[in-house]
C-alpha cells in the first residue's frame, strides 16, 4: 500500500443552493497529522462533514486506503475508520460519559483503543464515567468527544476546532496526547483556528478560502507571513488566481 | 372506605391507560413523532385477536401470543416503510401522514368488521373480581395494572441497561451525531415503533374484553392515551404511568358524584397540567421547549 490513506478528490459539496466547497483536493497518509486553517466560512467544516459522511458531495471522489467511500452511507463511514469530532463536541447529552464512549465501540473494527486505554489516556474522563455528558465541563466533555470518536477505532481521526472555548493549559494538554494517538496508527485531519498551533502539531497544512484550497505545504516550511495572506485572502493571494504554493 | 375503592379503581383504570399509552410515550421520546394512529393499531389488534379466535378456535391467551408478535411486525413495517419518509420531510409530515393512517385504518375495519361492536370472549376474566371488605379488586383490571408496570418497567431496563438502549437514546440525544458514530438508524427506529404497537395491542385488546370492540374506538384510545402521555410528561415512560393513574382516579372518583362530569374533569385535569405544569409532571422542561 504505497497510495495516501485518505484521499479527497476535486469535491464539490454544499448546503441545498449553497455550494461551499469547490474542487477541494487533499490527501493524508498513514499515521500523518495535516492541518486545516481558513477565516471562518471558509469551508474547513464542511470538508469534514463531507467526508465523516454526513454531507453528500455533488461532485468529486473520496477513497479510503483506495476503495471510493464517496457514496457509503453516514453510519457505514464511522464502522470503515473516518470518524469525526465535530465543532461544538456534540455528545449525547442524556448518556453517561461511559455510555458516550460505548455507543462506537458495540460496532467497531479491532483495534488499541479499549475502554481501558482510553481511560489511561483521559483520566479526567474515568473521573467523571457515570456523570451525564451534559453536566461535565467543557474540557471533560472534549475528552469524552475525543474518547467516543477514538473508541470506534478509527484510521482517519477528523478533529473540527477541538480548542474553541476551553482554557489554554487544557488545549495545550489535548495537543500534547495527538503525538500519542498518531502513534496508535491513526491519520489526524485537524481544523484549528490558531495558525501556530496547528502548524506546530501538523506535518502539512492546507489553507482554505472561501471554499477553495488557496495554499498548502509542509507545515514547517511554510512562509507564515503568505500563509496569513491566503487566509484572509488578502490581495497578495486572491481566491484562484494568487500563487497557490504547493510543496 | 368507598373512597379509597373510588382511587384504587382509579388507579386500576390508570394502568389500562399507561399500557396504551407507553408506546405512544415512547415513540414520541425517541423519533419526536406522534403517531395519530397509535388508538387505531391498537384497536387493529384487538381485531386480529379476535379474528386468530374465530379462525382457529384457541382462547384469548393463546391469540395473544399470536397477535402480539405480529403486532410488532406491522409496527416494525409500518416505520420502515411510511414514518421513516414522514419524518425525513418536515415536523408536519408525520402528523399528517399518522391522521392519514387513522381515517384508512377505521375505514378498512368498517369494511372488514362492519360497524357493530364485537366482544372480546374471554370466560369471566371481565367479571372475576377479589373482594376484601368494602375493597374489589377485579382480576382484569390487576392483570392491566401488573402488565403495565412490566412492560414500563422491562422497557426502561432495556433503555437503560442493554447496548440497544444506549443506542436508542443516543439518536433520540442526536439523529446526526448517532449516524456518524456508526449508529444505524432505521432498524432501531423499526424495533422502537414495533415495541410500541404491540403494547398498544396488547393493551387495546384487555381493554375490549370489558367495552368490547369497534372499528372507531381507536380515536377514543388515542385521546386517553395521549393525555397520559401529555400529563406524566413528555419522554418518561414512569411518567406515562403516573399520568395514566391520576387520569383514571380523577375520572372514578368524579363519576361517584355525577358520571357526565367525569370525562369533563379529566379533560380539565388535562388543561390544568397543560397550563401549569406544561413539560408534564415527570418531563424535564427541556422536553416541552
Amino acid at each position: 500500500m504505497t497510495g495516501p490513506l485518505l484521499e479527497v478528490r476535486e469535491l464539490d459539496a454544499g448546503y441545498q443552493d449553497f455550494q461551499a466547497l469547490f474542487g477541494v483536493s487533499l490527501e493524508l497518509a498513514a499515521s500523518e497529522t495535516v492541518a486545516l486553517v481558513g477565516a471562518n466560512g471558509a469551508g474547513k467544516t464542511t470538508l469534514l462533514m463531507t467526508i465523516a459522511g454526513a454531507l453528500r458531495p455533488s461532485r468529486g471522489r473520496i477513497a479510503l486506503d483506495g476503495a471510493d467511500i464517496t457514496g457509503q452511507p453516514d453510519y457505514q463511514r464511522a464502522r470503515s475508520g473516518v470518524v469525526l469530532v465535530p465543532e461544538g463536541r456534540r455528545l449525547f447529552p442524556s448518556l453517561t460519559a461511559e455510555e458516550n464512549i460505548l455507543v462506537p465501540a458495540t460496532r467497531r473494527e479491532a483495534g488499541p483503543w479499549t475502554l481501558d486505554a482510553l481511560y489511561e489516556l483521559f483520566p479526567m474522563v474515568a473521573a467523571r464515567r457515570t456523570h451525564r455528558a451534559g453536566l461535565l465541563s467543557g474540557g471533560e466533555q472534549q475528552a469524552v468527544a475525543i474518547a467516543r470518536a477514538l473508541a470506534a477505532n478509527p484510521r482517519v481521526l477528523l478533529l473540527d476546532e477541538v480548542s474553541l472555548g476551553l482554557a489554554p493549559a487544557i488545549v495545550d494538554a489535548f495537543y500534547g496526547m495527538l503525538p500519542t494517538i498518531q502513534a496508535s496508527g491513526v491519520s489526524i485531519l485537524l481544523v484549528e483556528q490558531d495558525i501556530d498551533r496547528a502548524l506546530a502539531a501538523s506535518a502539512r497544512a492546507v489553507c482554505l478560502l472561501e471554499g477553495r484550497v488557496v495554499m498548502s505545504g509542509q507545515s514547517d516550511a511554510l512562509d507564515r507571513d503568505a500563509l496569513i495572506a491566503a487566509y484572509f485572502g488578502a490581495p497578495a493571494a486572491p481566491p484562484g488566481a494568487g500563487p497557490v504554493v504547493t510543496a | 372506605m368507598t373512597w379509597l375503592n373510588d382511587v384504587l379503581q382509579g388507579i386500576f383504570l390508570g394502568g389500562a391507560y399507561a399500557l396504551t399509552a407507553v408506546g405512544l410515550s415512547l415513540m414520541f421520546g425517541v423519533m419526536r413523532l406522534v403517531n395519530l394512529a397509535h388508538g387505531d393499531l391498537a384497536v387493529c389488534g384487538t381485531y386480529l385477536a379476535t379474528t386468530v379466535m374465530a379462525m382457529f378456535g384457541v382462547p384469548l391467551w393463546i391469540a395473544m401470543l399470536i397477535m402480539v408478535p405480529l403486532a410488532f411486525l406491522l409496527g416494525a413495517v409500518l416505520q420502515l416503510s411510511l414514518f421513516d419518509r414522514a419524518l425525513a420531510s418536515g415536523p408536519t409530515a408525520p402528523l399528517l401522514v399518522t391522521f392519514g393512517l387513522s381515517v384508512i385504518i377505521e375505514n378498512l375495519l368498517q369494511q372488514i368488521y362492519s360497524a357493530n361492536t364485537r366482544g372480546v370472549p374471554a370466560g369471566n376474566l371481565d367479571v372475576a373480581a377479589v373482594h376484601l371488605g368494602a375493597l374489589v379488586l377485579p382480576w382484569l383490571a390487576m392483570l392491566k395494572l401488573v402488565l403495565a408496570v412490566m412492560v414500563i418497567g422491562g422497557l426502561s431496563a432495556l433503555l437503560q441497561r442493554t447496548g440497544w438502549g444506549r443506542r436508542v437514546r443516543a439518536t433520540a440525544d442526536d439523529l446526526a451525531i448517532a449516524r456518524l458514530q456508526g449508529i444505524r438508524v432505521r432498524p432501531l427506529f423499526a424495533s422502537v415503533t414495533g415495541l410500541a404497537i404491540a403494547a398498544a395491542a396488547l393493551a387495546g385488546t384487555l381493554n375490549a374484553v370489558t367495552t368490547g370492540v369497534y372499528p372507531t374506538l381507536g380515536a377514543l384510545t388515542l385521546i386517553f392515551a395521549f393525555e397520559s402521555v401529555i400529563i406524566g410528561g413528555l419522554g418518561s415512560l414512569w411518567g406515562t404511568l403516573l399520568g395514566g393513574m391520576l387520569l383514571g382516579v380523577t375520572q372514578v372518583v368524579v363519576s361517584q358524584v355525577s358520571v357526565p362530569y367525569a370525562t369533563l374533569a379529566s379533560q380539565l385535569l388535562f388543561l390544568v397540567v397543560l397550563v401549569v405544569r406544561p413539560q408534564g409532571l415527570l418531563g424535564s422542561a427541556q422536553a416541552a421547549g
